[in-house]
């Protein structure tokens, strides 16, 4: 599975992951906040 | 452009979902772990505010989101189209961490451990966690043993091998198939072989040397 696949995107890519996560954890943080 | 925006919504929305669940039922659990709304029912113990919608919103929301992460996961490649499958660890592993929490350390009214909570969170990590390991990088050898060992010696042996083939006026480096040739071949594979099965084993060291002396005894005489 991981790794399986030989083709390799662009490296930049792993830290829009990493932004992704961090920015739907505020939100969810956000939101619940917003609706409690 | 346009996947990898979707792929980071996706990854994004995953997250907050996550992020509502876990926050969501431990406002559940600060009142006792249950609580209902709705219905033509005397409710016992209502919800806090909002916590119906959010668990709703958390749950299809993280199919939702996971399913656009997987498919433009999918489309951009590489480790990417799996990445959304940690959130099932993310899930187990956050919630079960409400779990044991809350029951080492309950809230006022309860006190000691509460086993109600600790067997699920310890079973929540479970189903978390022994699937991390599966992504733990592959240690043991893919097939037969080929160790630098193994290599060392047997290129020592194949060296020592063409050294006495050429004393004894065999071309072994021509690449010709002169029978003189084919015949140090032979005796090569064959203590490789037996040099194999000295270092898996097979052979101790002194039968080794003895099928060694054995074939190269039988080399020089034919």
């Amino acid at each position: 599975m991981f790794g399986a696949d030989p083709y390799q995107p662009p490296r930049w890519l792993a830290v829009v992951v990493i932004a992704a996560v961090l920015c739907g954890v505020l939100l969810g943080v956000w939101l619940f906040g917003a609706i409690t | 452009m346009g996947d990898v925006a979707l792929y980071a919504i996706g990854i994004a929305g995953l997250a907050a979902c996550l992020t509502l669940l876990f926050l969501g039922m431990r406002a559940v659990m600060d009142i006792g772990g249950f609580c209902a709304e709705g219905g033509p029912f005397e409710i016992r113990q209502r919800c806090p505010e909002g916590i119906p919608l959010i668990m709703v919103l958390g749950v299809f929301g993280l199919f939702g989101f996971g399913a656009l992460m997987g498919w433009k996961g999918a489309v951009i490649g590489g480790v990417y189209a799996g990445l959304v499958l940690l959130a099932w660890p993310a899930l187990f592993l956050s919630l079960g961490w409400n779990f044991l929490e809350y029951a080492l350390w309950p809230p006022a009214p309860a006190q000691g451990i509460v086993w109600g909570w600790l067997i699920p969170g310890v079973l929540f990590l479970l189903m978390g966690g022994l699937p991390l390991l599966a992504l733990l990088p592959d240690r043991r050898p893919s097939r037969a043993p080929e160790s630098a060992e193994l290599r060392r010696t047997r290129s020592r042996l194949v060296n020592a091998m063409a050294a006495r083939a050429e004393q004894r006026g065999w071309r072994v480096e021509t690449g010709g198939s002169t029978s003189g040739s084919a015949q140090a071949d032979d005796l090569v594979s064959r203590l490789e072989r037996l040099a194999t099965l000295r270092l898996n084993g097979t052979l101790t060291e002194l039968e080794f040397e003895q099928a060694k002396r054995a074939l190269l005894d039988a080399e020089t005489v034919g």
